[in-house]
């Protein structure tokens, strides 16, 4: 728990609520409790103690000492009504005979203990402490809860303001409250500004970082400062002064830091303008549903270095585009689980509220955040097809194909869990046979050139597509050619083409096949 | 891999127990090729070569290829090749590259 948000010690004397109908004992009772510093309030049956403890109200008594025998009802009677009036008020039971059965019934409901008469005097100092001493902790601790579940609440109402028309978005805190943070808002008639952020830490602490840079991005947003000065500004904050002292410090390595990715959309210059400190590199989607990756690599958080190099780029955009943005959270759950970011973002997706019962959403060790911001654009469906992978391979992996489609097929079950044994098969083999070919053909086998892969499902007509596409210059062919030749002659070549042909319900060979795109309807 | 011989019935069965792919292709070459190599197989004492894939999820085009290979060397022998599979998958994948056209193809 954070140091910011723990209680103060009680300043006032503890008071105890005394229940016992024997005068003798109760004056007994009264004078060792006062001796050692307690108020004490009297009552001699189970109606009396309920009226005392209404008139002082919930919160009042630190501690209740009630004899199990009392004219009206027992002890037992009055632990079950406190327990709903005050679920962290603890309570001491005295009796004359120590029968399990109403100890192990004491203890259930809420006793702390349970002290056999004639009462040993030491024994009730320490039992009347312990007690006091536990309700003081409950206490503090149901109001941390509070505080948090509050802060929680307010945390995942500012989030979810985000979520417009136009943005889409999965926010999984790891707690109540936690770093990771994103907002979305219009700048002027035509453009609007994203931010992203995963502070470190799951903590308040973290969750009042990112607000408190939200809000400085949005104001000095609106009053036309570039995301460089912005961002620089508070990085310098992070570095000189907050990172400074000791006392805002709730980890011991290296102070707070910052991931961070803004975006300023200005659709009226069709511009993006992207600036990405330690953030995964965001993707966009072009209308036709490829995929681009913007930029290589996010380089360090904010807050690490007071040098570090802060630079946004500039990138075209159109109308119909969509940006997924995610934190580290969703990348390295996916990565632990072997499975891409993109697919576990649908999955997440898909499970809507729900989300929290899926199995892999328990194993997450940080807070998850991702967003669809949308471009619109009249006549032009937005972010119907949905990036599931987006990755480069070496052209020297075609051993490794076995690994890498493991790979693919866990991230397809999991992003959609209802395709058939069918789809799956040959989804899988015919990425399988078109990956192998641009290793081997478009990549010469060669490490330092890469072949793109690109999956995507689309939402509303059902089908997946793959890209292929490799860095070569293609080659010619005739493939209804070669599908005749293979019915006439048995031959151990060209099945490749073949298999990519029939497995899918639609193949386009662009650059003379050095991409290949594939359909596949479910 | 699992290899069974019956002279018996004039039949020489392989049974795979794995996919037949690029990357086990190339483990099972070696000794199938050795199999149908070694005098003391007596090939002349059988008729028919039996690839039972019954267990086979996935061929791909580099297991096939290799496969077309070690069909050629069974059909120089003069005996007939048949294949069993029951994954649906399989099945179609032999019917899309035309390969039931030199074989007899059996869906279990």
């Amino acid at each position: 728990m954070s140091n910011l948000l723990e209680a103060a010690p009680p300043t006032r004397r503890r008071r105890v609520l005394v229940v016992e109908d024997d005068a003798v004992n109760r004056t007994y009772l009264r004078l060792n409790l006062e001796k050692w510093g307690y108020q004490v309030l009297l009552a001699q049956s189970v109606e009396a103690a309920q009226h005392e403890f209404s008139q002082q109200g919930r919160d009042h008594f630190d501690c209740v000492i009630s004899d199990y025998w009392l004219p009206d009802q027992t002890g037992l009677d009055l632990l079950r009504w406190l327990k709903i009036q005050d679920s962290s008020l603890a309570a001491i039971m005295l009796t004359a005979d120590g029968e399990r059965k109403l100890i192990t019934e004491s203890l259930r409901l809420g006793a702390v203990d349970f002290l056999e008469k004639p009462v040993n005097v030491q024994r009730l100092q320490a039992a009347v402490d312990r007690a006091s001493n536990q309700t003081t902790r409950q206490r503090h601790m149901v109001r941390s809860e509070s505080a948090m579940e509050n802060l929680g609440r307010t945390q995942r109402w500012m989030v979810h303001a985000a979520e417009k028309q136009f943005v889409e978005l999965c926010f999984h805190p790891k707690f109540e409250a936690g770093g990771d943070f994103l907002a979305h808002f219009q700048i002027n008639p035509d453009s609007y500004g994203c931010l992203l952020t995963d502070v470190s830490g799951h903590d308040p602490q973290a969750a009042y970082i990112s607000a408190y840079f939200h809000g400085i991005f949005r104001g000095m947003t609106l009053r036309a400062a570039p995301l460089t000065n912005i961002f620089s500004y508070f990085n310098d904050f992070l570095v000189n002064e907050w990172n400074q002292s000791d006392k805002l410090r709730t980890t011991n390595t290296g102070g707070t830091s910052v991931a961070a990715a803004a975006l300023l959309v200005d659709s009226r210059q069709q511009t993006l303008s992207l600036l990405n400190c330690g953030a995964p590199v965001p993707i966009q989607v072009l209308p036709d549903g490829r995929a681009q990756l913007l930029g290589e690599t996010g380089g360090p958080p904010l807050g690490w270095f007071p040098d570090t190099e802060i630079q946004a780029t500039l990138y075209p955009i159109s109308g119909g585009s969509t940006v997924y943005l995610w934190t580290d959270g969703l990348a390295d759950l996916a990565e632990a689980q072997g499975v891409h970011p993109l697919c576990l973002a649908m999955a997440l997706q898909c499970a809507g509220k729900n989300a929290a019962q899926l199995p892999i959403l328990r194993r997450a060790t940080d807070d998850i955040l991702f967003a669809a911001v949308y471009q619109p654009d009249a006549g032009v469906e937005v972010g119907l097809l949905q990036p599931l992978i987006v990755a480069d391979y070496p052209g020297d992996q075609e051993d490794e194909i076995d690994g890498l489609s493991a790979g693919w097929r866990r991230s397809l079950k999991l992003a959609l869990p209802d395709l058939t044994e069918a789809a799956e098969h040959d989804i899988l083999l015919a990425t399988r046979e078109t990956m192998i070919n641009a290793m081997k053909h478009g990549c010469r086998g060669e490490a330092h050139l890469t072949v793109r892969l690109q999956v995507s499902y689309h939402r509303l007509r059902h089908f997946v597509r793959v890209w292929v596409e490799d860095p070569g210059p293609g080659h010619e062919f005739d493939l209804t050619a070669k599908a005749e030749n293979l019915a006439q002659v048995l031959t151990d070549r060209h099945h490749g083409l073949i298999f990519i042909t029939n497995l899918a319900q639609h193949v386009t060979f662009e650059r003379n096949g050095a991409t290949v795109i594939l359909d596949f309807h479910l | 891999m699992k290899m069974h011989l019956d002279t018996q019935h004039g039949t020489f069965t392989i049974t795979l127990n794995c996919d037949l792919t690029s990357t086990t292709v190339e483990q099972l070459r070696p000794e199938l090729h050795a199999q149908l190599a070694t005098p003391a197989n007596p090939g002349a004492a059988w008729k028919l070569f039996r690839l039972d894939l019954a267990a086979t999820k996935m061929v791909d085009s580099v297991g096939l290829n290799r496969f077309i290979g070690l069909l050629k060397a069974i059909q120089q022998r003069g005996a007939r090749m048949q294949i069993l599979c029951a994954n649906p998958n399989v099945h179609r994948t032999f019917l899309f590259t035309r390969l039931d056209q030199h074989l007899e193809l059996i869906k279990l």
